[in-house]
């Protein structure tokens, strides 16, 4: 197996007012791709601070942090940028649409930014993209004028834009229904099987039966890692076929 | 990495303009009048600077001029023809050009009583000018024997209209079109003022009906509106029927080298002079006028630069309207930052959407302004060449030109954008994505006063940002700062002239043409409307710097022990006084540019032949030209031998007014003429505070005008951080809305926030407006006549200004307020 993310002795500290306080206990992990895994804990346990790590939007306050064979901690705030684009693609739980720009044009942008589909293909790809996540026919709107599921389903649209290695959730099904939220889990679900790394944050017991690696997390430790055998649901095969992870 | 402007980010830069369409607007309009209002000015100083250049230049400006005394005894002697061998003097090396173009001096009758004093400059040949050009405007030339011609702003200043007919314009009613235009006239027809003829009196009280022919430009000479002067041109026979050829011979020099080099034209003037001498005549002055520069020069840039110092403001003022529309978008668009972030945008990416905002919205300000900017620029330019009396000859404007003020106006946000920009491109993915805009406590201004809390919430609210509150406290404060300060200077203007009337404790000032016994005047204190009449010597001083002596002969005016009529502002030091026995006083036109002329320093003078240096005791603040006065009794200590003679008189009525003066001064024309004693000036006291109050509808409209300017700027600006404030606070009003506020409730909250920012910033405006007008009415002073004027307040500025700014508030506040209700409680409560 293709090891996507290693963390060697990571540790998050913050100074605050009443002197530091220990986000992440001293970590090592290594996280492999196909994996499709679950970070779970309740508020305050660390989860968050442990997927900005993964996601390389937060510097570890000690230890190595490998991604994608990088040491992130080598690279400056303009490359560390270009590298998430390149390699990690991020959902947020309030979706973070870009409001002024339309549905094709915020998944668009995503590949702008980081030059590595080539320019003639970027708008097939992003319809592609759209249609697969079931939303091409919003594809000219903005996304106020989206439902929640619909905004979600852009976002992990423009995620996968760049066709990432790892792709990184927090809290994906967090502003949804229950129905939309399946939809939104089996995406993810079919990107691990299609190869990519994907890590999703969540507080849903319901989801857990999904990951292959589930991770658990309180006060700032790990308490469990549990691996599960990879099962496949009746939409799997499709999908695959369909090529929805690595559509280039 | 390269900078990849992509199509979606600038979809992003246009759609994040056009969301906020009004406060997109209003910053465009706030550049826009920001640049307008400079570009005006630079393109005024573009055409300016060149015309009056050119203007002077074209009339091939003397470098030499010498003045003869008399006639040669030889030449008198040797031949009946007594005319100067120009064309023998021509030939001498150095000398391109040598014209010969005597003066005459008197006193033209304006109206009836009114006279104004009159220089004419004698030509040989009026087709023929090649130095000190004079460039014809209504007549065919030359004038006819016993006419003249007068310089165009002697019509303005006579208040005289041609009666000629004439195509083209008229002088000053557009100062445009070059020397060269072809303009149509009438042949020659004689003019009456009046249909008489006028009355001139010349030097020596010889007094002539004579008649106006034409006008003519002269432009370089300075103003006749501002010398109080007139000036003519006669042919040289008409001036020796007038004189019976005692003309005094004035001989004009264009070096052949040209201009540059001061030492090769000192030596041609050394050789002329010594020629002269050969051939018998004497020189009694030489002198090296500016060839490069028109007297006005200094006028027409410290105008220029005053205005730009305004345009300059109005800019700054757009500038912070600038600042409020990036920062409000960016604080709005933080969490869009973190997430471009982190989806592979660089801070360059970031950058370039932000800057690219603000590069568009300076582009089409600049577009919109530069064509208003021409306009008005040659509108500031005709009023400025109308002003010092030269013509504008730029039709058109480099394009460079335009394209630098392009390209300064779209760069100049971006530019001011740079700081907020960097910071906010800078923040980290993590911090930007939990942004979430806190009150901090530390901003709650604690208020235990019994108003209702409504008002409280207001007064708090425009503390919760000190930076918006400095922000939009200061662009109110410079409009208002601009209005106090038109009504400052026209208050002090007003004050300065009357200043200068109480200092001339005299009515009527007459100067004598040739000095006379005091015996043959004591007839002027014996008019029944007559108070007090004294006279005065006024001798000539040359002052010596650096042994060296000045160019200028300085009057030296004796008081007499008993005089009543001065009562002069020191501005530092005191009057003549006994104790203080041979000391001068001097007046601040001598003590300006010299530092060592001060009180307690010796003023180096040669007088009457002989060197001395006399203690400075004051230096006293006067309108006019440069003085010094001296006791009578320690003159006559210094020379007891000197000839007791006077030549001027003042002269106080028991009832001073208008009827009076006028007819005391047809009682001394009459009897001076009886007594034949000539007059070369005979002005009123009132004469340098009408010169003041000439210039203060011109000053005081400018500033007015642009006082108007900056409070729109202003009303912009606060509508801009006030609308800012409102969409930030969104959630919070409809919040308010939903427990139960009334429209009228939201409205008091956002007026009485923007009272406390509108009354902040009157506070900071009057804190400064003293200083500043205090500076800019000293300067309008100097720069325009070469006299501070005085500084008074004006305390209707501090009401009006108040007044002002609440009808600012008003204007600014009502669209905000009417779109913050518009929204329903629902959409202000999900908005984030």
């Amino acid at each position: 197996m293709t090891t996507n993310i290693s963390f060697n002795n990571i540790e998050k500290v913050y100074n605050t007012g009443a002197g530091k306080f220990s986000a992440l206990s001293p970590l090592t992990l290594t996280l492999n791709a196909g994996d499709f895994i679950g970070l779970i804990g309740h508020s305050g346990s660390g989860k968050s601070t442990l997927l900005n790590l993964l996601s390389g939007i937060d510097h570890p306050s000690h230890g190595k942090a490998i991604i994608a064979g990088q040491d992130i901690g080598e690279l400056s705030e303009g490359k560390l940028a270009t590298f998430r684009g390149k390699n990690i693609g991020i959902v947020f739980q309030f979706f973070q649409l870009v409001p002024t720009l339309t549905v094709l044009e915020n998944v668009i942008l995503a590949m702008d930014l980081v030059n590595v589909i080539p320019k003639y293909s970027r708008k097939d790809r992003a319809l592609m993209l759209l249609e697969q996540t079931g939303v091409k026919r919003h594809y000219d709107k903005y996304p106020a004028t989206l439902s929640g599921g619909e905004q979600q389903r852009v976002a992990i649209a423009r995620a996968l834009a760049n066709d990432p290695k790892i792709l990184v959730a927090d809290e994906p099904t967090g502003n949804l229904d229950s129905e939309n939220s399946e939809t939104i889990m089996s995406i993810f679900e079919e990107c691990a099987k299609a190869g990519c790394l994907v890590i999703i944050a969540t507080h849903e017991q319901e989801h857990q039966a999904r990951f292959s690696r589930v991770l658990t997390l309180g006060d700032g430790i790990l308490q469990n890692d549990t691996q599960y055998p990879i099962t496949n649901t009746h939409r799997s095969d499709k999908l695959l076929k369909e090529g929805l992870c690595h559509a280039s | 990495m390269p900078l990849n402007i992509s199509f979606s980010i600038i979809k992003k830069i246009w759609r994040d303009l056009t969301e906020r369409k009004a406060r997109t607007i209003l910053t465009i309009i706030g550049l826009l009048i920001g640049l307008w209002g400079v570009g005006s000015v630079l393109i005024a100083w573009q055409v300016l600077d060149n015309d009056l250049s050119e203007n002077f230049t074209s009339t091939n400006p003397p470098a030499i001029i010498l003045t003869l005394k008399s006639k040669p005894v030889q030449a008198l002697t040797q031949s009946k023809n007594n005319a100067i061998p120009i064309k023998e003097l021509a030939t001498l090396q150095g000398i391109a050009t040598l014209e010969n173009r005597p003066v005459l001096t008197g006193r033209l009758e304006i109206y009836q009583d009114y006279w104004l004093p009159v220089v004419f400059s004698v030509v040989d040949n009026f087709s023929k000018i090649n130095v000190a050009k004079i460039f014809t405007e209504t007549a065919t030339s030359p004038p006819q024997k016993n006419s003249f011609f007068i310089e165009r702003d002697g019509l303005l200043l006579a208040n005289w209209r041609l009666k000629m007919q004439v195509t083209g314009s008229e002088p000053h009613k557009a100062a445009k079109a070059s020397h060269d235009s072809p303009r149509k006239t009438v042949p020659n027809q004689l003019l009456h003022f009046g249909d008489k003829p006028i009355k001139l009196r010349l030097k020596g009280g010889r007094q002539f009906n004579v008649e106006l022919s034409g006008s003519v430009h002269d432009p370089a000479q300075a103003p006749s509106r501002m010398e109080q002067l007139i000036y003519g041109y006669v042919t040289t026979e008409t001036a020796k029927s007038w004189t019976r050829g005692e003309l005094v011979e004035r001989l004009l020099v264009l070096p052949n080298h040209g201009y540059t080099d001061a030492t090769s034209v000192r030596q041609i003037a050394v050789r002329l002079e010594e020629k002269l001498n050969e051939l018998g005549y004497q020189v009694s002055k030489i002198s090296f006028p500016s060839t490069t520069e028109h007297k006005h020069q200094f006028q027409m840039n410290s105008i220029l630069f005053l205005l730009t110092g305004v345009g300059m403001l109005a800019l700054l003022v757009s500038v912070v309207l600038v600042l409020n529309l990036i920062n409000g978008i960016l604080t709005s668009q933080v969490k869009q930052i973190g997430i471009l972030k982190a989806i592979g945008a660089t801070k360059f990416h970031i950058a370039s959407i932000y800057l690219g905002s603000m590069m568009i919205l300076g582009l089409i300000a600049s577009l919109l302004a530069i064509p208003l900017a021409v306009g008005t620029g040659y509108v500031i330019s005709a009023k400025i060449a109308a002003f010092l009396n030269f013509n504008i000859l730029t039709t058109t404007l480099p394009f460079s030109f335009l394209l630098m003020l392009l390209v300064a106006g779209t760069t100049l946000p971006m530019i001011a954008a740079i700081t907020p920009i960097k910071r906010w491109t800078q923040v980290s993915v993590i911090s930007a994505l939990q942004y979430a805009e806190t009150t901090s406590s530390k901003n709650n201004v604690n208020l235990p006063l019994p108003l209702p809390i409504n008002i409280v919430m207001g007064i708090k609210n425009a503390f919760r940002k000190p930076r918006r509150l400095l922000f939009t406290a200061t662009t109110v404060a410079i409009g208002l700062i601009t209005f106090m300060l038109a009504m400052n200077t026209s208050t002090s203007l007003l004050y300065t002239a009357e200043q200068e009337e109480t200092q001339k404790r005299y009515d009527l000032m007459v100067l004598f043409e040739q000095p006379v016994k005091a015996s043959r005047v004591t007839w002027m204190d014996k008019f029944s409307i007559v108070d007090h009449a004294e006279t005065w010597k006024i001798k000539r001083a040359t002052l010596i710097h650096s042994n060296q002596l000045d160019d200028e002969i300085r009057p030296l005016k004796l008081i007499p022990s008993a005089s009543k009529v001065m009562r002069p502002f020191m501005l530092t030091g005191n009057w003549l006084n006994p104790e203080q026995a041979g000391g001068v006083v001097i007046n601040q036109r001598i003590s300006h540019g010299h530092s060592q002329y001060k009180v307690g320093e010796q003023l180096d003078v040669l007088i009457n032949g002989r060197s001395m240096k006399l203690p400075i005791i004051g230096v006293m603040k006067e309108f006019g030209g440069a003085s010094i006065y001296i006791r009578e009794g320690d003159f006559l200590e210094l020379f007891p031998n000197t000839e007791q003679l006077i030549n001027s008189a003042f002269i106080t009525l028991k009832e001073p007014n208008e009827k009076n003066l006028a007819q005391l001064k047809r009682l001394m024309d009459q009897h001076l003429t009886l007594a034949d004693i000539g007059v070369s000036d005979m002005a009123s006291a009132k004469k340098a505070s009408r010169i003041i109050r000439g210039h203060l509808d011109v000053i005081v409209s400018a500033l007015l005008l642009l006082a108007l300017l900056m409070l729109l700027i202003s009303t912009l600006g606060m509508a801009s951080g006030i609308s800012t404030s409102i969409v930030e606070r969104t959630r919070e009003i409809g919040i308010l809305r939903a427990i139960g506020g009334k429209p009228t409730a939201i409205a008091t909250i956002l007026v009485t926030e923007s009272m406390t920012m509108a009354f902040i910033g009157w506070l900071f405006a009057l804190l400064l407006s003293q200083p500043t007008s205090k500076l800019m009415t000293e300067y309008f002073g100097t720069a325009l006549v070469e006299y501070p004027f005085d500084y008074l307040g004006s305390s209707e500025g501090i009401y009006y200004s108040l007044f002002g700014a609440i009808v600012l508030v008003i204007l600014a506040t009502l669209g905000p307020i009417v779109s913050a209700n518009q929204q329903s409680v629902q959409e202000a409560i999900s908005y984030e």
